[in-house]
Formats: structure tokens, sequence, C-alpha cells
């Protein structure tokens, strides 16, 4: 077993996935300690906007206006929390998150695997254009299909619901449907034509067969598409009217005033406060994108 | 340690368990709501939308709650925007659907009324004088109506009844003034006996633990306009007209006077950089500024909220022989022309902007109110939140000036920043040269084909009954070929998997997709309905390509941007996930963290990166200063003066800290190369990078082509950081091209140009994404076979 190196904490094993080591030394290779170099360097890159994001939260106001960040406040100051929950109507915008998110993930997952089945393992004229069509829906920025897109939602009624949140995640996003595609094409031929020839359906092929295959890219569109709708700003505020349907990211948005931030410290911890259930998910979901599948 | 499996199911079962409570209660909440929202006995429903920050919401709220037990029969929706409000305007007046009552700002209130969007409100105001009512009317301040007022002078229109206002003011530090014994100019002052104040403060209030600067000059568009009025000069030849009037010597003077208490003589704020005036404000209510202003009513609050900040305001200063002049700014409440019940939109407009809702915001203290009685009462000046000489905001509304409306106000306030501001705001170039560039920019402007032509109405109903012709005809062909095709039942269920996102595509997306095309042709405003857009053939487009720098500019660094952090990203990311992926101590813990970024709220990115990347105190810059000294170098300030080079590969750093998505892509990739491969290359005696190039790199092949062509699209449409963080500033040295696009559909209205600016890009993406399937097939290998 290598020894734990210094600045890894000592909590984080039990997390791991199942483990198939290749190589039992008894020692540090030298790859392990160049991995090692590369990844706590990495992960210090990656954490510390967000403990500034931390500290910054449990500022007082004095240091906050300041306009520094200190990496230890010197005092800490957790009313800041609960007074920006009650300043957002955190419980609310929560719920209704949650509510739109996990419709658009199911959507997304549902959707985005089904059609990329279809553009992976089926032959049919006109397949390879119609990709290419889909795809060059992502390319028209998005900022300039909102007017038009409002006159379709409107014309169907669904102003100020959350239809237009969640109906599209239902109708498949292009980057999840390719990424599907991706992964259903790299699948063995030979796997499909047993199962075609055991005379499985095309739908038990698609359940039985790829969707096992594939958790890991599952898992990586739910994470995608969880955030992706945990965090979408310009749709809500563009189709919600009623303040009590807003979601998280138009309620954290209501702390910049006309003029700026007033108090910064209230806005980093609402963030925080909103970030902290996808990090919860994350330390969920995460274990099953690394997932090795066995195959022979 | 492995989990025994029994518990690793529980868990998994566990956290089903969780989700599905968590959607029930999340189900619940919203039902409840959903059943709450609409009293079922009203009427008459009523919209009206606000911005403001979270006290004006509520300020609102509580009027407007109490107009509904005033008039039981009428229920009001308020929707508070915050963020991009004409956005949300936009798309509910194209759609013909705006709210009844809304916000209406003096400065847009010219462009609203050009195109009908607002209701005159003149003929309610008269019936109800008539009838002895409303006799407020005449108890507003004039100058603040008056900016509201249109048509002929015995033929008055209205079109919205100012809800507030506030005059410009000089905010001081009593205890800077103290310390310095310098005596509070109350009575007025000269800019001359300004520039001797600061010069003492300075010197004499220097602390150990923080720089104090005896002043600080606001110096957005709005406000570098008052200090050129105080120098007794104007933009404008004529207070309605077109013609700038620049390069005055006095203009000059206000300009030359700014940069030297800045950059030379160092008594005024000077940490140049996004976020200027936001750190100058900090800056003063940290008690490190002596002197602040030109700045506006609404400051009040946020000044009464600091203890130890000992403050007051004072009129601006102006030049000898100059009549002391301040801005006034001001908001009304208006109505949409649209409106399905003007009447009782009428109520509630007159409700809010008249003596009950004024009394309800007068009690905030963010403005002044613009009823004189109220504003001259105890309510306003006695208030014990209040400065000692509140009495200032209305003495210097006598000698107040509203901004002259004209049209294209945006346009010259984004010509004015990219020119001017760059001289005062940046020390980059002389005002003289700045100057010369805004009056050619603005004639070109004003002379630009697309501004002055006359065109005719977009053929709208010619185009619809074209359009289903051609998309007859079009299906019928399709039709045709498909009967040609040979079509087992292998294919058709091919089309059964696809049929959701033809569904989407057919229905949700198309339509918005043409509708952009046709409408990229035309003259169109968002605030005005389809019917409004005027038919201008190629124009959009001749003038984008051939005389518009900042398409060329924006165009240029994205893709600097793109060539930038793309390639570099997906390295580092694949790096990442090769060395996450072995199975080692810790890598869980990795894999998790390179995740917690793309959780950050893109609202939050600004106050987070703008502090990172702070000239003076940024942790960037800590971290590169040390190893920088040591060759005689200094870090950049990278969205201040070295902007121009530095802005770009700012965000290109930014970028690299979401990773973590493409990281878990290309983990899951790695996770489903068999390790049988790898076993027999082991066999066969492969070394360490073979293994890696023979079998990694080619298993990894199509996510890795994933990868490059998602980022590709999304890197040249970077936008929301962009938006958030600096929107395109300094200058416009961080204008990426999609911004630039949302910049003029959204700001200037200049929608059909925007459309325009949005079908180049999709070309330009969909020539570079073609080039990259076309090089595809020499490196992408779906079965893992590379040759």
């Amino acid at each position: 077993m290598s020894s734990l190196p210094p600045g890894v904490p000592p909590t984080i094993t039990p997390m791991g996935p199942p483990r198939h080591r290749r190589h039992t030394h008894s020692s540090l290779t030298w790859t392990d300690l160049l991995a090692y170099g590369v990844l706590i360097i990495g992960s210090i890159g990656f954490l510390l906007p967000i403990l500034f994001l931390v500290t910054g939260s449990l500022q007082n106001h004095p240091t906050a206006i300041s306009g520094r960040l200190h990496l230890l406040p010197s005092q800490w100051n957790i009313h800041n929390y609960p007074a920006a929950a009650h300043q957002m109507h955190f419980m609310q915008a929560l719920a209704n998150t949650i509510f739109v998110t996990i419709l658009c993930v199911a959507g997304q997952i549902i959707s985005g695997s089904l059609v990329g089945f279809g553009f992976a393992r089926f032959k049919f004229p006109g397949r390879d254009t119609l990709f290419i069509i889909m795809l060059a829906t992502l390319m028209l920025p998005s900022q300039i299909t909102i007017v038009p897109q409002f006159l379709v939602f409107r014309d169907l009624g669904w102003v100020n619901t959350y239809w237009p949140l969640i109906a599209p995640a239902w109708l498949g996003s292009p980057y999840f449907i390719f990424l599907f595609r991706q992964a259903f094409m790299q699948t063995p031929d030979e796997l499909v034509e047993a199962a075609r020839l055991d005379g499985a359906s095309w739908f038990r092929i698609y359940h039985r067969l790829m969707l096992p295959l594939c958790t890991p890219i599952i898992t990586v569109v739910a994470i995608y598409s969880f955030l992706g709708a945990w965090n979408e700003y310009l749709t809500p505020l563009v189709y919600l009217n009623n303040p009590a349907s807003y979601t998280l990211s138009l309620a954290l948005a209501g702390f910049k005033g006309e003029y700026g931030v007033a108090r910064p410290e209230y806005l980093l911890a609402a963030t925080a406060l909103t970030m902290l259930p996808c990090v919860i998910i994350f330390s969920f979901t995460q274990r099953f994108v690394s997932r090795s599948i066995p195959r022979s | 340690m492995r989990l025994p499996d029994r518990l690793a199911n529980t868990m998994r079962w566990g956290a089903v368990a969780l989700l599905a409570l968590a959607f029930l209660w999340s189900a619940m909440v919203v039902g409840r709501s959903w059943l709450n929202r609409r009293p079922s006995r009203a009427k008459i429903s009523l919209r009206v939308m606000i911005w403001g920050s979270p006290n004006e919401v509520n300020d609102v709220r509580t009027a407007v709650r109490n107009f509904e037990t005033v008039y039981p029969g009428i229920y009001v929706t308020l929707i508070p925007v915050s963020g991009p409000f004409y956005t949300k305007l936009d798309s509910m007046l194209a759609a013909g659907d705006p709210p009844d009552v809304m916000y209406v700002s003096a400065s847009r209130v010219h462009e609203l009324v050009h195109d009908h969007v607002l209701k005159n409100l003149y003929p309610y105001i008269k019936a109800q004088l008539h009838k002895g009512r409303m006799r407020w009317f005449h108890n507003y301040f004039p100058k603040v109506i008056n900016a509201f007022r249109f048509g002929r002078p015995h033929h008055p229109a209205y079109f919205g009844l100012p809800k507030d206002f506030s005059t410009m003011v000089m905010f001081v530090n009593l205890r800077l003034f103290h310390q310095a014994g310098v005596a509070v100019p109350y009575k007025g002052w000269t800019w001359h006996i300004y520039e001797r104040d600061v010069k003492l403060i300075t010197e004499r209030c220097q602390s150990r633990n923080a720089q104090v600067f005896g002043g600080a000059l606001v110096t957005t568009s709005r406000m570098l306009r008052n200090i050129v009025w105080t120098f007794g000069s104007h933009f404008f030849r004529s207070p309605h007209g077109n013609e700038l009037d620049f390069i005055d010597y006095r203009t000059m003077r206000a300009l030359h006077f700014i940069r030297n208490l800045r950059y030379r003589q160092r008594t005024v704020y000077n940490r140049i950089g996004v976020g200027f005036t936001q750190r100058s404000l900090r800056a003063f209510l940290a008690g490190r500024v002596g002197i602040i202003g030109p700045w506006g009513r609404w400051f009040v609050p946020q000044c009464l909220a600091e203890p130890q900040l000992d403050f007051d305001v004072v009129p601006l200063p102006h030049a000898r022989n100059v009549k002391p002049v301040s801005l006034i700014s001001t908001v009304a409440w208006g109505m949409a022309s649209k409106s399905r019940h003007p009447h009782a939109a009428f109520k509630l407009l007159t409700y809010l902007a008249g003596p009950p809702g004024q009394l309800i915001t007068t009690r905030r203290g963010l403005s002044v109110p613009s009823l004189r009685s109220l504003a001259y009462s105890h309510h306003f000046l006695r208030h014990h939140e209040s400065p000692h000489h509140a009495q200032i905001f209305l003495s210097e509304a006598v000698g107040g000036r509203i901004v002259p409306g004209i049209r294209e106000d945006r346009t010259f306030d984004r010509l004015l920043r990219d020119t001017i501001g760059q001289s005062i705001n940046l020390d980059s170039g002389a005002p003289e040269e700045a100057a010369i560039q805004m009056a050619q920019r603005w004639r070109a402007f004003l002379h630009s084909p697309l501004r002055r032509g006359h065109f005719a109405a977009m053929p709208w109903p010619e185009l619809i009954a074209s359009g289903f012709v051609l998309v007859g005809f079009g299906a019928l062909i399709l039709l045709l070929w498909a009967l040609r095709q040979r079509w087992e039942r292998e294919s058709l269920g091919g089309l059964v998997f696809i049929s959701p996102w033809l569904a989407g595509f057919l229905g949700l997306t198309l339509f918005p997709m043409i509708l952009s095309l046709f409408l990229s042709l035309t003259r169109w405003r968002p605030i005005t309905t389809l019917s409004a857009a005027r038919f201008v053939g190629l124009t959009n487009y001749q003038q984008i390509l051939f005389h518009d720098s900042h398409f060329i500019h924006s165009l240029w660094i994205t893709f600097i941007y793109t060539a930038l952090a793309l390639p570099l990203g997906q390295v580092i990311a694949l790096v990442l996930a090769i060395f996450l992926h072995r199975p080692r101590r810790g890598a869980a813990a990795f894999r998790f963290i390179v995740l917690i970024p793309m959780a950050v709220s893109s609202v939050c990115l600004g106050t987070l990166w703008l502090t990172m990347f702070n000239d003076h105190h940024g942790l960037i810059n800590e971290l590169l200063r040390p190893p920088l000294q040591l060759v005689g170098l200094h870090p950049p300030n990278w969205f201040g003066g070295d902007a121009r080079l530095w802005a770009t590969p700012a965000y290109v750093i930014m970028s690299f800290w979401t990773l973590g998505g493409a990281v878990i892509i290309y983990l899951a990739g790695l996770s489903r190369i068999s390790e049988s491969l790898y076993e027999a290359a082991v066999m066969d005696g492969a070394s360490g990078i073979r293994r890696f190039f023979s079998i990694t790199l080619p298993m990894l092949s199509p996510i890795i082509f994933f990868n490059l062509v998602v980022s590709l699209i999304a890197s040249l449409q970077i936008f929301s950081q962009a938006q958030v963080m600096t929107n395109g500033r300094p200058g416009d040295s961080s204008l990426f091209y999609v911004l630039y696009i949302f910049q003029q559909g959204f700001e200037y209205f200049h929608f059909g140009y925007a459309a325009a600016l949005s079908w180049l890009l999709f070309v330009f993406i969909l020539v570079l994404t073609i080039l990259v399937f076309r090089t595809a097939r020499r490196y992408v290998s779906y079965d893992g076979v590379w040759l």
C-alpha cells in the first residue's frame, strides 16, 4: 500500500470506486509522485476561489466592502447565512429549483439516450444529414432566438409556467444526444448482433444492454444537466413572472441592485447555499463516473 | 477499502429514496404556491414590472398590496426583474403582451414613445382633473415631470408620472474634513476649491492601514455629462439636436481637470479597471475617500448602514463664472399602450406615483419624492435616517437639468465610454484625440444607411404564405425522396428512436431559427411588434462586414480566446483525467474537487473573480508578483490599463477553472476501455507510453472528438461569464462576439442587426465544425482500431 502523501485529507478514501489494483508496489513510483504533484497543485487551483467564496461569505460587512478577500477572516460571521436565506426566500426558491431540475435531468437522460441510440445504432436514409442539422442548431447563439422562442411559447400558453424550462429537456438536447451517440457507437457490434439473433427487440437492446453499459455516461449527463438546470438564468428570467415561482439563480440575481452589489457578503453566502445541494449530489454521483466495467 | 456490496446497495436505495422525497417535497411546495397564486374573485388582473434592490421591491410590494385592499376587484402581479430588464421587456413587447404598468427611465422614454410602447396619460389625467380629483398632479417638480412631457405646448402628452428623482451631489466624509482642518462647503464651491481640498485631505489624512484619497470622481457617461455642464459646456450644440459639439475648450478643460487630479496629482481615487466606480464607492463607505460624486440620493441608505461613517452631502462644485448645475435623474411609472385594462392600470399608476405610493418609498430614503409637498415635508427632510443637509437635494433641483433626451442615448453612451472614457478612466490617449474620434464615430453612426434609409414594411403575410408553399414543396420532395429509399423495419425503428428530437426540432427550434433569419433582413426594434419591422435586404450584412469596427474586433478576440482556451483546456483536462482514472488513494476526492467550481452560479462569478484579478490585492497578482519581480516585471492590471492585451487571457485562465466537466467526460470515456486490452499489451511488453498512444488515445478518440466539437462551439459563444464580469469593458477589450450580439439586440434595440451578426457567427462555427468533422476520419476510431 502506498503511504498517504502530505496534504491529502485522510477522510477521502472510502468514497473511492471499487479497486482493481494492477500494481501492488510497496512504495511510490515516480509516476505516482508526478501524479500526486499534478493533482495537489490542480486541486489547490480549483479550490482556492471556492475557499475565497466561503470565507468571503463569513466576513462581516466592513471587511466585505473593503474589497479585499481574506483567506481567514478575523471574525466568523455566520449570521450572513440566515440573513441571505431570508432575503432570497430560500426554501420556496429551493423547492421550485428542485422540482424543475429533477424533471429536467430525467428528461435529458431518457430523451438523450433514446435519440443517441437512434443515431448510433440504426442506418436510415438521411441519418447523417439529420445529425449535422442537429449539431447546427447549437451554432446559432441562443441569445438571438430568445425573442422568437418566446412567441412560440406564448402561443402555447406556457408563459409564467415551468413548461418552457422543462419541455425542451424532454425533447433532447443536442449535446447529450451527441455524447450518448459517441458512447453507443463504441460498444462492440457483436454484442448487438448476438442479442438480435436471440430475438431481442430494439427497445430491449437499448434498455437491457446499452444503458447498463453506459452508466458512466448517464452519470455525466445527469451531472451536466443537473448543473445546467440548477444554474439556468436567462430562460427563467424571461418566462417566470411570479416571484413565488422564481428559481434559485433568479433569487440570487436579486442581490444585485441597480448600482452593483450592496452586500457582497450576502451574495457570497447565498451562492454558497445555492451550491450546497450540487456539492452533495456530486459526492454521491462521482463514484459512478469512473466505475470500470468488466468486459470480456 | 471496499464497501461491502450490501452496504453499497443500501446506500444506493437510500439515495434514490432521498431523491424521491426531495422531489415529493418540492412538488408539494410548488403545487401549493400554484394553487395560491390567483384569488378566484378578482375580475381584473394587472401586471407591474420593476427593477431595483430588494428593499425597493419590498416597498413597491407594500404599495401594491395596499392598493389591492382599496380596490378589491383588481388583482396585481408584481414582476421584479433582477438583471437584464430589457431582455424580458422586449420578449413581452414583441409578443404583444407587455406588462400594464412599468418603470420608465427618463433616458429611455424617448425610444419607448417613438415606438408607441407607452400610452399617453394626459386624457385620463384631464378627465380626473375635470372631476376635481388628482389635484396633486400640479404638485410635481416641474422639471421632473417635464422629462416625461411630450407634444405641443397647448396639447401636452404625458408618457409617465415620475415616481421619484435625484439630483447629483457630492458626498463628504466629515471626519476626514475635520481631520484635515477643511471647512465643509455647504453653500457651494468651485472646482478650484475642490482641487485644493482634495489635496489637503490627501496630504493630511494618510493612515498607516490604507491609502486615503482626498476625492473620488464618478465618471460614468451620465455623471461625466454633469461634470462637463459644471464647466459651462454641453456635448450637443442644441438641447434636442444630434449635432455634437465636442471640441469645445470648456469640455476639454473638464477632461484635463479629471485626468490631472487622477493621474498627475493622484489626489483623486485612481485604481483603474473594471468595477472602478463600485470600488471607489466602497472605498468611501470604508472611510478612505474624502469627497465622492457626482452621485445621487440612492447612495444614502448604503452610507447610513455604515455606523462608523460620518457623512453629509454638499452641492456639486462648478467652474468660476458658471452657474451651478446638477443633473436630475428620474424614473417614472408608465403604462403600456397595449394594456388591456387601461382604466384600472391608470388607477394603479396614480396610486403608485401619487401621494400614497410615494409616501411609502419616501420612508426608505432611496430617492427624493417627486411631489413637492412630500419632498418639503418632515417625511423626507426631518426623517431620522437622512443626512443633515438633505435639503441640498431639493435646492439643487432648482438649477437642475434633465439630460436632453435623444433616441440613441445608449449608443451615444457607448461611444462616449469607448473614446473619452478610455482617456479619462484608463489614462490612455489625450482627450483631444478621443474627442475627435468620438465625433467621427458619432457622425458615422448618424449617417449609416440603416439609420437614415427609408425602408418598406416587411411583407410578413407574403412571407408566411410563400413559407407555407415552400414548406409544402419541401415536404413533397422529401416524401418523394424518402419513397425512393430502401426502408426496412430497422430504418423505421431509427426514426422512432430519434422522434423526440425531431418533434422538438420541428416544434420549438426550427421556427425561431427561420424567424431570426428573416429578422436579419430587417430593421426591427424589439420593443415593437413584428409587424413594425422594415425590410432592408442585405444592408445589415453590408454594414457589419464593411463598416463595423466592433465586428472585426469582437470576432478577433473571440478567436484568440478559443485558440488559447480550447487546446490548452483539453490537454489539461485529459492529463487530469488520466491521473485521476488510475485507482489511487485520494483520486475520488480529486474527482469531487474538480467538479465543485461548476456549481458556482454565474451570477456570483463577477464578485468572485474580479476580486481575484484585482490589480492591487487580488490573489492572482499577489502570487505572480514575487516571481515576476525577480526578473524586474510587474503582473498585468488584467481588467485595467493592460486590458487590451490581458483581458482575453484572464478569461482563458478563468475557463480552466470550470474544466471539471471535460474531466468527468474523459473519465467516463476512460472507464469504458476494457482492462483486458491493457493486460494483453503488458503481456506483449508494451511500455507505458506506448500503451497510452496505441490503446488509450484511440479508444478515447470518440470522446476527445466529442469534447473538441462541443468546446469549439461553446467557446466561440462565450457569453455569460463575460456579461456578468466585465460586460465588454474596459472600453471594448472584453467585448466577445455573442456579448456584442446581446448588446446590439437588447441594449441598443438593433435586433435585426443582432440577428445578422448571429447568422454570420453561425456560418463561421459551421465551417469550423465541418473542418473538424472532415479531419476526424483520420483520428477517430469507433472500434478501437487505430490504423
